[in-house]
């Protein structure tokens, strides 16, 4: 039998067979692990330049 | 009674009488929650501060015009017009020239950056493995709720609102994005 490729994109079909699976909860692994990075994530955490800010009041009080 | 002791519903009502400082408070307040979020999705700074820029541009546009919804929360609110700034952003990105190969169709469907598994972006890319390069691998459907989740604070059921799904599927990317985060953490082990 010959073997035929299908039209579907590998690299789509990751993501959307991921998303066609019904959400549970998180899982307690995920939930831990979420947990132990949370410092970490929040390390990456930014601010805008006061110039920015300072942009943002000027446009507010020539309103 | 000091500014910092208003609920944003209330700080909004004084900045429309006329109280200007009540703006540097909404933006002492949330800031850092907007900006990151902007930044860990454009990946540039300087593109994040424009940005930034005209989402509060807005806000003070529409609030001064009288159509500002009392009824909404403000900083979803916010986060929406930034993350449909983001949105307009790549769009515009995406409308570059049309370069089409041999058989006619277009070479960027063939560029699927954002929809590959995190597993191939790893092999493919080969970048270095820190926690902001694996946020950047995710697919940008899980990026997208992480980074709102995470850093807006926002609920499940905001970011569905604000990125028109169901609650369950807002669920099930926050899902696949922290266990897609540590997969790539064991792959970083691994290697």
């Amino acid at each position: 039998m010959m073997e035929t490729s299908t039209s579907v994109n590998k690299l789509n079909y990751e993501q959307k067979k991921q998303e066609m699976i019904p959400a549970d909860d998180v899982e307690p692994q995920d939930l831990q692990f979420y947990e132990n990075i949370k410092s970490q994530l929040d390390s990456l955490a930014k601010s805008p330049s006061e110039t920015t800010i300072s942009k943002i009041l000027a446009y507010s009080r020539a309103k | 009674m000091k500014l910092q002791q208003y609920s944003d519903q209330d700080l909004v009502k004084l900045y429309l009488t006329g109280n200007e400082a009540v703006l540097e408070e909404l933006l002492r307040r949330h800031k850092s929650k907007i900006y990151t979020s902007i930044y860990l999705l454009v990946k540039d700074q300087y593109l994040a501060e424009d940005i930034f820029q005209d989402a509060f541009i807005k806000v003070i546009n529409t609030l001064r015009s009288g159509r500002y919804n009392e009824e909404g929360k403000f900083l979803p609110w916010v986060m929406r017009i930034a993350h449909n700034l983001v949105i307009d952003y790549f769009r515009r990105e995406k409308r570059g020239p049309v370069i089409t190969s041999a058989d006619g169709t277009d070479v960027f469907n063939m560029l699927q950056f954002h929809e590959e598994s995190a597993e191939d972006r790893i092999l493919r890319e080969q970048t270095h493995f820190d926690l902001r390069a694996m946020i950047h691998l995710l697919p940008d459907d899980q990026k997208e709720v992480l980074i709102m989740r995470h850093y807006a604070d926002l609920s499940f059921k905001e970011i569905a609102d604000l990125t028109d799904v169901s609650i369950n599927t807002a669920l099930g990317r926050m899902r696949y994005a922290l266990s897609n985060l540590r997969k790539m953490m064991k792959v970083k082990e691994i290697s």
